[in-house]
């Protein structure tokens, strides 16, 4: 919450702020939330003069109130999708990865997520005059591989290079700079032309660093980055992808035996395998859409591929999370097709 | 002589009291029955998403009287950005088809009516995108004005009003997350009391101290008092049976259950 500051407004001199904070009037909501009258009489302020105040406060920093019929109208030539341009993975998600809105890529390690985000981030750029950002986390960005999937499908240096220049890659090793990068894009600081997709790979990596923290810190971070990437997907009219690790463990069901005569019982032992998707419960109901990566283990044995691995994408959304869409999709030399 | 008691108003009550509102009583009567009244307080919360049911009540809430439906205003804090526009616009598409079906006894294509009744239903929708701590508390104070303006709003709605928690924490000293819900119970009651709304929040599942099902949770309340809410609706998702919601009010405590058909909450 903002402090109460000169800045707000020309009434507010020093002498007043300071006769406020006495008052434990230090914040603009504590000032919004006083009764006119006491204000007036605290600071010698007129009426008049302290409701200018308190307009100039809503006028700064209160969301605008829009009609539903005008952001229909709005809407209507806006961009809803970012196309992927795979296309049995546009069919399931509908169009392409939403404009607006937050969406989760997950799976286990190694089963293919960077890989399909290097993708999109190529199929992004590579028709269009849109740009990407790609937030690396891990360090292991690989123009490399970008290089050598362009340059298995045929494209000329020339394109290549001007592909390349329109995926930017940043490095961010913390919470702290990450906010500081999407304040930066908000606040215009940092401006990136035909900004389509913004792609974090991957978050636990910076989250990790304040696991087990018991002031919950990492939460606070984790709070600021949500509201931020929440704006500029909206305002900016780009989609948001964040990769997110599963986790895996074996848990022993015992079943207990039923109660039988027989002194020499068995008991069933039964194994489940569990997942589970890392950054806790308040991470959980931040995405709307949700990409759940699976290695499909068998299928190149049993359909011939050579040097080829096939990954499923299970599809979730946030308005009916029990119905799960999926398609298959092939990673290989050519990236994901 | 008998003593005359005079009792005085502000203008913002008497606006209220002048001013024609819809009421929203009976508008969703598998939940709310013969309810809500104006001036209650409704709590959604689930493990999964609040947006299906959330969604659901809006745009029934919306549909114009001329189809039997309340024709309300709300107005949305949208705190989570899930809620999106083009969500309840095909949502409200699909009742205004369906309903336009029941009262012609026909199929209704006409893409015109639909749209011109949709129209209808937006223009009484009122959005706030909000996406940091200070502009949410700034608009919850504004909301005097915004009341004040749109004098026939009878719902308002806080999709989560739990989204800046985590933001406003310190580190020397975190707030538990039942006062924080009562703290800002506290400040809407205050500013909405004057206006005769229903307000309707959701939270996720785990925004509790207490981690006890829906009955055990504190008693809901038939008359609107401060920090109190008057519903208590718990979603939760079956992946192996069908949905289902389970309310508690004062008095009685029930269980609805559903599916999700095509985005729309079909009740069995």
């Amino acid at each position: 919450m903002n402090a109460l500051e000169r800045k707000e407004h020309v009434y507010l001199t020093e002498s007043i702020l300071k006769t406020l904070k006495q008052n434990r009037i230090i914040t603009l909501f504590d000032f919004l939330q006083e009764e006119a009258e006491k204000l007036s009489t605290l600071t010698k302020l007129t009426l008049p003069q302290v409701l200018e105040i308190r307009q100039e406060i809503f006028k700064k920093h209160s969301a605008h109130l829009i009609n539903g019929a005008t952001l229909f109208i709005n809407s209507l030539t806006c961009k809803k999708y970012i196309p992927t341009h795979i296309t049995s993975l546009d069919e399931v998600l509908g169009g392409g990865i939403p404009v607006g809105l937050i969406t989760e890529v997950c799976g286990l390690a190694g089963c293919g997520k960077s890989q399909l985000c290097m993708q999109l981030a190529i199929n992004s750029v590579k028709e269009s005059d849109d740009s990407v950002l790609y937030v690396d986390t891990k360090g292991d960005f690989s123009a490399v591989r970008i290089q050598k999937i362009l340059d298995a499908n045929g494209v000329s240096y020339k394109d290549m290079a001007l592909i390349m220049l329109k995926i930017r890659v940043v490095h961010i090793w913390n919470m702290e700079d990450l906010i500081t990068l999407l304040e930066n894009i908000k606040n215009g600081i940092l401006k990136i032309e035909k900004l389509s997709l913004i792609i974090v790979d991957s978050l636990p990596c910076l989250m990790l660093q304040h696991f087990g923290d018991e002031n919950k810190i990492g939460l606070t971070f984790l709070n600021r980055v949500v509201n931020n990437s929440r704006y500029i997907s909206k305002e900016f009219q780009t989609g948001f992808i964040y990769v997110n690790i599963q986790t895996r463990w074996i848990d022993q069901d015992v079943s207990e035996p039923e109660e039988i005569e027989s002194s020499c019982t068995v008991k069933d032992i039964t194994y489940n395998e569990k997942r589970n998707r890392c950054l806790g419960k308040y991470w959980q109901t931040i995405p709307a859409l949700l990409l759940v990566i699976e290695k499909c283990s068998d299928y190149d044995i049993e359909n011939n591929y050579e040097n080829c691995v096939m990954i499923k994408v299970i599809v979730t959304r946030h308005t009916n999370p029990l119905l799960a869409e999926n398609c298959t999709l092939k990673l290989n030399a050519l990236g994901v097709t | 002589m008998a003593s005359i008691k005079c009792k005085m108003e502000s203008g913002i009550q008497l606006l209220a009291r002048l001013s024609k509102k819809t009421g929203i009583e009976r508008f969703y009567p598998i939940i709310f029955e013969s309810g809500p009244k104006l001036g209650d307080f409704i709590e959604i919360y689930g493990e999964g998403s609040t947006t299906c049911l959330l969604g659901d009540l809006i745009c029934e809430c919306l549909i114009p009287n001329d189809l039997n439906g309340p024709e309300a205003s709300i107005i949305v804090f949208n705190t989570d950005g899930k809620l999106t526009l083009d969500y309840l616009i095909n949502l409200s598409k699909i009742k205004l088809s369906k309903r336009l079906k029941n009262s012609t006894n026909k199929p209704c294509h006409d893409s015109k009516v639909i749209n011109s009744l949709l129209n209808l239903m937006l223009k009484n929708l009122f959005i706030l995108d909000i996406y940091n701590t200070t502009q949410f508390y700034t608009s919850i104070q504004n909301l005097e004005f915004f009341l004040t303006k749109y004098s026939n709003v009878s719902l308002c709605i806080f999709d989560t009003l739990t989204a800046f928690y985590w933001d406003e924490q310190n580190l020397q000293k975190a707030t538990k997350m039942d006062s924080y819900v009562k703290k800002l119970l506290r400040i809407v009651q205050k500013i909405v009391k004057d206006f005769k709304i229903t307000v309707l929040y959701s939270r996720p599942e785990y925004f509790s101290t207490s981690k006890e099902s829906i009955e055990n949770l504190e008693p809901c309340y038939e008359n609107s008092e401060s920090e109190q809410i008057n519903y208590r609706i718990q979603i939760v998702y079956n992946e192996k049976d069908v949905n289902l919601v389970n309310v508690r009010t004062y008095n009685k405590q029930f269980q609805k259950k559903f599916h999700i058909f095509n985005d729309e909450i079909v009740w069995l």
